[in-house]
């Protein structure tokens, strides 16, 4: 009588197996339900981890990490003084488009993102950042860092969504090279083996004469509610090839964006009419 | 009852331990397999029934967790459990030596299930499969004898080994 109520239970649960591998519509739900479940818990995690990397610093700084912060430092100030040049120079395009009666075009606002998570497996290059549905968040959408492009959103859950990153090998996107008005589709590659990030640009026009060091941005998209921002930085070449059809040319790049559970993200979405 | 939320806890910091790990990027990109660890541990000191509920609860728990399709630990974890439940009688699990052998195989296990789930529905490339098998190897035989030690002080257990 047990061992008969056994084989039920048994039966029961590879029944729940078939029906999660062959039904999508139970796949999504009950992923997303795990994973509204699992969101406070990893809030407070990363919230630890960010506030243990801290104190890590902090020792870091009294123990040897001086020098870097030394060079950091330079980096910073010749950046804001880059940044002051620019902010003239913005201050002076304003007055010129308020003379000519134009209107500044800002297409896209920023929603901040906080990183919750890597990926548990390690097979995808994905990460877990927390505004989901419920910020209106949708697939597709553009994930940033100050330093450029660091992915799309993969799936959304209620209060958090799966980020694609850049270096995925399903990871897509039109880009450009800003130099040349020169189109493209740049793809993730993975990452080698000492953990960096592989991209490669795909589809280049073979009749152009593309230098190493030259930078990649996105082209941009829109159509109905999908939307993706041009102009967003994504890398710069590090070598070129001619394509094995010979009709084109692809290129490696060196991405710039990090996405590390102390990053910063933007998600970039379309602006509301006002 | 008192088990099963321990085991949940217990999994729960398992989840997010593996998830803020980075990966190992010398073997593959693989990570630390704490999940895979705990599953084996309940397997080897839980009653039957008790083992099957966590095994599958856990497959369950991880391939929600990863944004591709259900599989990769919802068929290995159960095959391991399979494995498990039917041989572990003649094993000795507080053995050094058996909790090696028995980490390495189920890491390979799971590795290999993935990459044929993966291969199949041609979502991923199988790029540095035979590091990423033998990572999965070496990081099961290490990461299992040390969460065993560990666990013994939360789950005692159930079940006499050989």
């Amino acid at each position: 009588m047990k061992t008969n109520k056994y084989r039920k239970g048994i039966f029961a649960a590879l029944l729940v197996i078939i029906m999660l591998l062959v039904w999508p519509g139970i796949t999504y739900f009950s992923k997303k339900s795990i994973r509204s479940i699992s969101t406070p818990v990893e809030i407070i995690s990363s919230d630890i981890a960010r506030k243990t990397t801290s104190s890590a610093d902090l020792f870091r700084s009294f123990t040897g990490g001086t020098d870097r912060e030394k060079q950091l430092s330079l980096k910073l100030v010749q950046a804001q003084s880059e940044l002051n040049r620019l902010r003239y120079i913005e201050l002076e395009n304003k007055k010129l488009r308020k003379a000519l009666g134009f209107e500044r075009v800002n297409p896209y606002s920023l929603i901040p993102a906080t990183v919750l998570s890597r990926n548990i497996s390690g097979w995808w290059n994905t990460i877990r950042i927390e505004p989901g549905a419920n910020k209106g968040i949708s697939p597709d959408c553009a994930v940033v860092s100050p330093d450029g492009l660091v992915g799309k959103i993969y799936q959304v859950n209620k209060s958090s969504c799966e980020v694609l990153l850049l270096s995925d090998p399903t990871f897509r996107v039109a880009a450009r090279l800003t130099d040349y008005e020169v189109f493209g589709i740049v793809r993730g590659m993975g990452n080698s083996l000492n953990g960096q990030p592989l991209v490669r640009m795909e589809f280049i026009n073979k009749n152009i004469n593309i230098k190493i060091g030259d930078e990649v941005t996105t082209s941009g998209f829109m159509q109905d509610d999908h939307f993706f921002p041009s102009g967003v930085h994504i890398g710069y070449i590090e070598k070129v090839y001619e394509d094995e059809s010979g009709l084109f040319q692809h290129a490696e790049i060196i991405p710039r964006a990090t996405s590390g559970i102390l990053d910063f993200l933007f998600i970039a979405s379309k602006k509301d009419d006002e | 009852m008192k088990l099963y939320l321990k085991l949940i806890l217990i999994f729960l910091i398992a989840s997010m331990l593996q998830q803020i790990f980075p990966k190992i990027s010398f073997l593959g990109g693989l990570k630390v397999p704490f999940f895979t660890s705990i599953m084996l541990y309940s397997c080897f000191r839980l009653d039957d029934k008790k083992a099957w509920i966590c095994s599958i609860i856990a497959a369950f728990i991880y391939d929600s967790l990863e944004p591709g399709p259900y599989g990769p630990t919802l068929l290995s974890y159960p095959l391991i459990t399979f494995l498990i439940l039917k041989y572990r009688r003649n094993l000795f699990h507080n053995g050094l030596i058996t909790q090696v052998i028995c980490g390495s195989l189920s890491g390979v296990i799971t590795t290999l299930l993935a990459a044929f789930i993966y291969f199949i529905a041609d979502i991923r490339p199988l790029n540095y499969l035979f590091l990423k098998i033998f990572g999965s190897l070496l990081l099961g035989a290490i990461t299992f004898p040390i969460c065993s030690k560990i666990l013994s002080e939360f789950i005692p257990s159930q079940e006499r080994g050989g």
